[in-house]
């Protein structure tokens, strides 16, 4: 069996990609869900598990042999996010390294080498047959986008689920890079149509097929319908403000333990792949 | 020797620039000659790690103290490398903190300011 990789995302907080996208996972059988939002994820809350493995997402930064440096300040000049500074002799500047390597590229006395550091976590669990991949951001670091590809590479095979950082900024190009579908959770309020309409473009640009969930609707803001209609958009479903979802998604419940939910949620996956058979 | 401040006016009788890094540029007063140049801060265009690009120009313009009425965290980190001396002021025209500097008036920084970092992702 192939990968079929869904994203979730929503531009705006809030708005529920979590919420979806756990019970997306849910509710398909042999599934498996992988919350690229990491610098919070909170998605494998929903999926309880007392065994969980742990490895670390390391990356590459200079670190400098003083015996060979010649204090050319090569390094320093060419590194553009300022982690270099130079004193006499350079210094790196840890939490600002972007890990480009490119200090290592422009030495021409062998005089950096490359270490590893880790910025942080993918931890895996198996849950009900899913298995569950939650990529973690270390404290003070300036860019996940490493922990999401290695979170994204630990699945292989079958439908994954996977809930993005919000925002429309390298986070989240990492996270839908390469996916087979764009699941937009939109909010219908004005702000989450502002933002919809900001991912929604990076899906565009991007050329990958996208559907729209409306969460949270109070049967009043229609601006998302419009802009679908006029965007020829799927709209797969329609989920209310409702006391009830609440409630559960509150106290740490998936929604589609509940048979009704279920099929709905798989009504959702046929329309993607009926969508995603007829634009190929 | 040579004080350090930044500024965002070219004019001594304007106030000093309450923020370091982000500062359009850098007065510099000469005790010998008593004047004030102004060199501009390329560290305004910097998108990220502007703390540490602005300290290291001051680094390279071989000053012997620098003012601030606040600095950052990673300005502070680099100019501790080094053996420029940081002084803390209060808000006031260029003029008067050199004068207050060459008479040793002012105290040595005691607090950084933790900085907005990491919000751009």
């Amino acid at each position: 069996m192939g990968k079929f990789s869904i994203a979730f995302l929503s531009g705006k907080g809030g708005t529920g990609k979590t919420f979806i996208s756990t019970n997306f996972a849910n509710a398909i059988d042999s599934s498996s869900y992988v919350d690229t939002d990491v610098e919070e994820p909170n998605g494998s809350v929903f999926f309880k598990s007392d065994k969980t493995e742990t490895e670390s997402v390391l990356v590459k930064i200079p670190k400098f042999n003083y015996d060979k440096c010649t204090g050319c300040r090569v390094c320093a000049d060419f590194c553009k996010f300022n982690a270099i500074i130079f004193i006499k002799k350079p210094f790196l500047v840890t939490e600002i390294c972007h890990s480009c390597g490119g200090c290592y590229q422009v030495c021409d006395f062998n005089a950096i080498t490359l270490i590893d550091k880790e910025i942080g976590t993918v931890d895996k669990s198996v849950y009900n047959g899913h298995k569950i991949v939650s990529g973690k951001m270390n404290v003070g670091e300036m860019s996940g986008t490493p922990i999401i590809k290695q979170a994204k590479e630990s699945i292989n095979d079958g439908i994954v689920a996977i809930d993005c950082p919000p925002g429309s900024s390298c986070l989240l190009l990492e996270a839908i890079h390469d996916v087979n579908y764009c699941v937009l959770v939109v909010e219908s309020t004005n702000f989450g149509f502002h933002n919809f309409k900001m991912v929604y473009e990076v899906c565009k640009q991007l050329n990958v097929q996208v559907g729209i969930v409306v969460n949270k609707y109070d049967g009043e803001n229609k601006l998302i319908f419009d802009f679908a209609k006029s965007e020829n958009i799927n709209i797969l479903d329609v989920f209310p403000f409702d006391k009830e979802i609440n409630r559960i998604t509150s106290s740490g419940g998936l929604i589609t333990d509940i048979p009704e939910y279920k099929s709905r949620f798989e009504n959702i996956f046929k329309k993607i792949q009926l969508q995603s058979k007829e634009e190929k | 020797m040579k004080f350090l401040l930044a500024a965002n006016d070219k004019d001594v009788n304007e106030p000093i620039s309450p923020v370091f890094a982000r500062a359009y540029f850098f007065a510099i007063y000469d005790t010998e000659t008593k004047e004030v140049s102004f060199v501009d801060n390329e560290a305004t265009k910097a998108q990220g790690g502007a703390g540490v690009q602005a300290a290291q120009e001051v680094v390279d313009l071989n000053v012997d103290k620098v003012i601030v009425v606040r600095l950052g965290e990673n300005s502070f980190n680099v100019l501790k490398m080094t053996d420029i001396e940081v002084l803390q002021t209060k808000s006031d025209s260029m003029i008067n903190i050199f004068h207050m500097c060459e008479h040793n008036q002012l105290s040595v920084l005691e607090r950084v300011s933790k900085g907005f970092h990491h919000h751009n992702g």
